[in-house]
């Protein structure tokens, strides 16, 4: 089967369209503009598609337009695949209308309290400034985002907790569940950018794609870095599922098929183990990165992509993790970034808490802890190394990350009957004076990353970009995927010390990044 | 260090909208503060109160609306506290009585509009309706004040007391388990 291309479709209906197709497209509102000529396909092809449409239109029980744009969305998929000449069957079956399952054909009934961690993000956001972070799949050819989009439209039902809204309740926002067509978008925006969860329905989360490149966009209230992670991985597998590959599930790539467990929508804080001690929160104030803040939150974002194996050969020679050997060098390049000569440096590095509990929930699950050194100490990364490696070792340990699960569990029951109102202007207050203050800098690292070898052959990288905080001027993630970790520096000021000291560092370990990045929005 | 693009351009104007609303921000707040000021100053009536209350509304509904549940029941619910507030300001600083007979009038007014919003889109506005509740909670607030003797009770207040009543009758019997099931996520300590 061979479809024309778009523009060479005859303007309308009238006379050039069967029978069949007329009802098609009234029925199921295939607009003339989608370029979907059924008239040019053999009959057994036009009634399968016909029946298609009529099978997808019994799993659709949603708003007229938001129906509308989903009968489109396969309309279009299917008009793509005609044009790359993929038979009507072959691509009929991958779009497969179970794949729906009964996701768009119920209301939504569901809701979520948010999770421990969560409670703190909708009541310190500002219209400017949201707790974001991006994880972003580099595929090896440019992404369609025909069949993007309907990855999402069939990924989307596994993960119930992401398809939400974010509400207020009288004493703690929550997350409502939201039947709607999730739209994937072109990136627009620069990366991190807020997103506008205010509207009815709106979703907490955007798909984004830039040639070869797929992002996605999480406001952290709905998960953390690993949870976003497995849905990025499973959304990823299913648009290489889409393009003909056969992709198997994994640990990070769930079956769509298979229903959600209570157990990945739980709160993991709840896990917590009862201590006598219960602390971690409270600390002293750090020393901040000079520079002008911006008022553009994030202001740059940089890549510095560095081979994996000479990064682990570089940390092994120091007889350090490569955490450990990354946060040596972020302290040296900090420390360089700023004029004061007193306080000390403190870098929050999150912990993932799934490790220690066994959990499987794709919701918040992790904590952080703050490695500190005095500024006069700083003198270069190889002093500095082993301190920072006992600091790690002592801090990310199970013992004092369950004092401080049970320390962010207290702080919730403590204010669980204040209402959202009061609560809002103290949360904004102490997470931007307190909260963040306390640290100068962070380093998210995600690990190292696998897919099966069936997906690893279409993926080129992966990226973590985190979203920035109030005051500190920069905060860095990492992730591995085969041979390339890929360090990101999300900027907060437009000066450019920290990264240039940075660059200086990994160059001096032989390391050689190749550096990439957007430019700054504002100067 | 070059740094090789590799994110697309943002549009311009996307920009300076973030840029205005703070540069509003700013004019806004040295508006209301000057106001204060020159009030304190020159003395009289308390007229700064209605300016700085009349910069809030404008404020909170055109330039900086909510962050969460941005719709049209949460908005003309806003809209009405704040109208309200106003009204019970400018009777309390330049005349005075007046307030008493108007505020209800208005109110009553918002709540037929409030239930013709929600009636209109049901399956949508259905889980919007808290901002709805909170008004009639303040209506009955208003009406058992007025029986026990302030404000005065006169046809405005029975009329508001009544359109509460309707509409919370209406809600119950249109929403009925849905009602429940709102409430219950609503008032959650979880």
């Amino acid at each position: 089967m061979s479809l024309p291309k778009p523009d060479k479709f005859p303007e309308d209906g009238r006379g050039a369209l069967s029978g069949n197709i007329r009802i098609v497209r009234e029925r199921f509102a295939i607009r003339k503009n989608i370029g979907l000529n059924l008239s040019d396909l053999p009959a057994p092809d036009r009634q399968a598609v016909v029946d298609f449409f009529a099978e997808v239109d019994r799993h659709l029980l949603l708003p007229k337009k938001q129906k509308r744009a989903m009968l489109d969305d396969f309309a279009k998929a299917l008009s793509f695949y005609a044009r790359a000449g993929v038979p009507v069957a072959e691509a009929l079956r991958r779009m497969d209308p179970k794949k729906l399952g009964g996701f768009y054909a119920r209301p939504p009934a569901a809701w979520f309290p948010l999770d421990s961690a969560a409670k703190i993000y909708p009541l310190s956001m500002q219209r400017h400034a949201m707790s974001v972070f991006r994880l972003s799949v580099y595929f090896k050819e440019d992404v369609v985002p025909e069949l993007l989009q309907m990855a999402l439209t069939f990924t989307i039902k596994r993960f119930p907790s992401f398809a939400t809204t974010v509400k207020n309740g009288v004493f703690w926002h929550y997350l409502d569940a939201s039947k709607r067509r999730y739209d994937v978008e072109p990136e627009t925006e620069r990366p991190c950018a807020p997103i506008p969860v205010w509207g009815s329905g709106s979703q907490s989360f955007r798909v984004l794609y830039h040639q070869n490149r797929m992002s996605v966009e999480f406001f952290h209230i709905l998960t953390d870095g690993a949870g976003g992670l497995r849905f990025i991985s499973t959304l990823a597998a299913e648009y290489l599922r889409l393009l003909g590959h056969d992709i198997p599930c994994s640990e990070n790539i769930l079956d769509i098929g298979e229903t959600p467990s209570a157990e990945e929508t739980e709160n993991g804080f709840e896990l917590a183990e009862p201590t006598e001690k219960a602390s971690g929160f409270a600390d002293g104030p750090a020393v901040q990165m000079g520079g002008a803040l911006s008022f553009l939150k994030p202001c740059q974002v940089i890549h510095f992509e560095l081979d994996a194996g000479r990064l682990l050969a570089a940390a092994r020679r120091k007889n350090a993790s490569v955490t450990a050997f990354l946060l040596s060098l972020i302290f040296v390049a900090t420390r360089h970034a700023t004029d004061e000569q007193r306080g000390s440096i403190h870098i929050q590095v999150p912990v993932n808490l799934r490790k220690y509990y066994g959990s499987k929930t794709v919701r918040n699950f992790s904590l952080y802890c703050s490695v500190k050194l005095p500024i006069h100490k700083i003198t270069g990364p190889d002093a500095i190394l082993p301190d920072i490696a006992d600091q790690l070792a002592r801090k990310t340990a199970r013992q004092p990350m369950n004092e401080m699960m049970n320390a962010a569990n207290a702080l919730v029951r403590n204010l669980q009957f204040v209402p959202l109102f009061v609560k809002r202007p103290v949360a904004r207050i102490v997470y931007g004076f307190l909260g963040d203050k306390v640290f100068s800098n962070t380093l998210s690292n995600l690990g190292v990353v696998s897919f099966p070898a069936e997906m690893a052959a279409h993926v080129e990288k992966l990226d973590f970009v985190l979203g920035t905080s109030v005051t500190n001027r920069a905060a860095c993630s990492a992730v591995t995927f085969q041979n390339r970790t890929v360090l990101a520096v999300t900027k907060l000021t437009a000066d450019s010390s920290f990264e240039e000291k940075l660059f200086e560092l990994l160059s001096a370990e032989g390391l050689e990044p190749e550096v990439y990045g957007s430019g700054r929005y504002e100067d | 260090m070059k740094i090789k693009p590799a994110y697309p351009p943002v549009q311009k104007s996307r920009l300076a909208a973030e840029r205005a609303r703070y540069v509003l921000r700013w004019c806004f707040s040295v508006a209301s503060y000057v106001c204060a000021i020159v009030n304190l100053c020159v003395g009289g009536p308390a007229w700064s109160l209605v300016v700085i209350w009349s910069l809030w509304c404008v404020w909170s509904i055109a330039i900086s609306p909510s962050l969460v549940e941005y719709n049209r029941i949460s908005q003309t619910s806003k809209s009405l506290m704040n109208l309200c507030v106003l009204l019970i300001l400018i009777d309390t600083v330049f005349s005075s009585g007046w307030a008493q007979f108007v505020v209800p009038i208005v109110s009553f007014g918002s709540l037929i509009v409030i239930g013709v919003l929600f009636l209109s889109d049901l399956p949508k506005q259905k889980h919007n309706i808290m901002p709805m509740v909170w008004l009639i909670i303040a209506s009955f607030v208003a009406v058992i004040s007025s029986l026990i003797g302030w404000p005065k009770l006169d046809w405005p207040m029975i009329v508001l007391g009544s359109t509460a009543l309707l509409l919370l009758l209406v809600c119950v019997a249109v929403l009925r388990e849905d009602l429940l099931k709102e409430l219950k996520k609503r008032f959650h300590t979880k």
